[in-house]
């Protein structure tokens, strides 16, 4: 069932209606949010005031930038076993939207930690740690395939450093918890879990949704446009031939 | 538009951030998308043309 | 498999990291450089300079591995040394590993022999402890030289790959950093730490050769 998708005519075909009701759905999960997160929640002054509503912005960038790059992992995976093109596209569309969400998650957690820790850099917070690790596996998987020479090799490439990536990212997790850990400090985002009240739950949630809605319809277009631009080189390479 | 606490100056910075960025990651997705096709389109007129 | 291409390619690999003689003398000045430059920037103060001690030698062997590498691989892909590695019949993983190897054995080796030495010029106590840290260094730096292996290998074909190379395995670096750091300067929850580093640096051994044999197999296409 899953080498249906790995037909790029078909997945044309597919993302055709799909991107679209990705980019609807994703605007209204987030406009409800930000209605939400802006005016109706109260403020909650264990929290720290009004600075927690920044939580509707800084945990789904930070879901994102884990669930981007296990996805990014997965395809990478994929297409290095069945050697699925739409895989490799997949993977090379998600990296620099993946950066990005990592970026927003690591600028929002510094601006929310210079009122609630004083420093717009906390050292023993390991999420962000982990997240800041995450944003340079990112930046080297983009910057190794753009430095090869063909699409073949930087589609090899960018795999075997995927899955190097995805392989430590356990590792680097819990060196950087164990590092952490040691350093017992003010309590850091303490903003998420099931036990945080509905009012401010169901707001996240939907933000997490929208924006990974959104994320995911960017993913679809990007594909599409690099479908596109394959298509280019080659006919291109054709007309060259062809004389 | 929302009062907020003495924070104000933070939370605004936040979403502004995320506005930013986001729309600028759609615009550039967009326009880039936008430009293969037209490439496309062009060349594929050029095959067929005769 | 006769061992013929291993030993081959872990001799040629040894000769080309001892520099045409001036062996681990290049690493090594590298890395007291870089120590050495850390008092005059952070001043003099005893106590200071023994606490962050450790970790500036962690941060200063982990860039000297970066330095040594980046030719690790490159000239064999110049060359045409790297096809007839391919054809020789070994696996690639192992003639990858054996010359990661022997740059380990010329250049992060001696790094780890010559910390008691940097360790003292930053205030430490001149007692066992030295000899035990020269040892988690040397178990460190075999971990960075096989995720710098890896990156090198990626890098190949990368004019002035060096800088990229530093890109891909800065985070595969930190578990190193960490355990490293922290088995050496001791205090509460640390005492799984020369294990964790000792599982983590078998972890790029066992891992590290098969990335770079794939990506060797690339460099090479």
């Amino acid at each position: 069932m899953w080498s249906y998708f790995a037909n790029p005519h078909k997945f044309l075909r597919l993302s055709d209606w799909l991107a679209p009701v990705f980019y609807a759905a994703g605007a209204l999960c987030i406009a409800w949010s930000l209605w939400q997160g802006l005016w109706i929640v109260p403020k909650d002054e264990y929290q720290g005031g009004d600075i927690m509503r920044v939580m509707f912005v800084h945990v789904p960038a930070a879901w994102l930038a884990m669930a981007s790059y296990s996805a990014l992992a997965v395809a990478s995976f994929v297409w290095f076993v069945w050697r699925h093109e739409v895989a490799d596209i997949a993977a090379k569309s998600i990296a620099p939207l993946g950066a990005t969400w990592t970026a927003l998650c690591l600028a929002t957690g510094s601006i929310w930690g210079k009122p609630t820790w004083g420093t717009w850099w906390q050292w023993d917070d390991a999420r962000m740690m982990s997240v800041l690790f995450l944003f340079f596996l990112f930046l080297g998987y983009m910057a190794l395939r753009a430095a090869m020479d063909t699409r073949q090799k930087a589609a090899r490439a960018g795999a075997i450093l995927a899955m190097i990536g995805a392989l430590n990212v356990p590792l680097i997790k819990f060196s950087v918890d164990l590092f952490t850990s040691l350093h017992q400090d003010a309590s850091v985002i303490t903003a998420d879990g099931p036990k945080m009240a509905a009012v401010y739950l169901w707001p996240l949630l939907v933000s997490a949704l929208g924006h990974s809605f959104l994320f995911g319809g960017l993913v679809l277009t990007s594909m599409r446009t690099e479908i596109r631009e394959r298509r280019i080189a080659r006919l291109r390479a054709e007309a060259l031939e062809g004389g | 538009m929302p009062e907020f606490d003495k924070n104000a100056a933070y939370i605004w910075a936040c979403y502004a951030l995320g506005a930013v960025l986001i729309l600028a990651a759609t615009a550039q997705v967009m326009l880039a998308a936008r430009a293969a096709r037209k490439r496309l389109a062009a060349l594929e007129t050029d095959k067929t043309a005769p | 498999m006769t061992p013929a291409p291993l030993l081959a390619a872990f001799r040629q690999a040894l000769g080309e990291a001892w520099a045409g003689g001036a062996g681990a003398l290049l690493p090594l000045g590298f890395l007291g450089g870089a120590a050495v430059l850390v008092p005059l920037g952070i001043g003099t103060d005893g106590n200071t300079l023994r606490a962050v001690g450790p970790g500036i030698v962690w941060v200063a062997l982990a860039l000297s591995s970066l330095v040594t590498l980046e030719r690790i691989f490159q000239a064999d892909t110049e060359d045409g040394t790297l096809d007839l590695w391919l054809q020789s019949g070994a696996p690639v993983s192992a003639i990858a590993a054996a010359k990661t190897l022997a740059h380990w054995l010329a250049a992060g080796l001696p790094l780890a022999l010559f910390s008691p030495v940097l360790a003292l010029m930053f205030q430490a106590k001149a007692d066992a402890s030295l000899l035990v840290n020269a040892g988690l260094y040397a178990l460190g730096s075999l971990a960075f030289f096989f995720w710098g292996g890896a990156g090198a290998a990626l890098s190949a074909t990368v004019r002035r790959g060096g800088l990229l190379i530093s890109l891909i395995v800065l985070p595969l670096y930190v578990p190193t950093a960490i355990f490293g750091a922290l088995a050496m300067t001791g205090g509460p929850g640390s005492a799984g730490a020369p294990l964790f580093l000792a599982a983590s640096t078998l972890f790029a051994c066992a891992v590290a050769p098969y990335a770079m044999a794939a990506a060797l197999r690339l460099a090479a296409d």
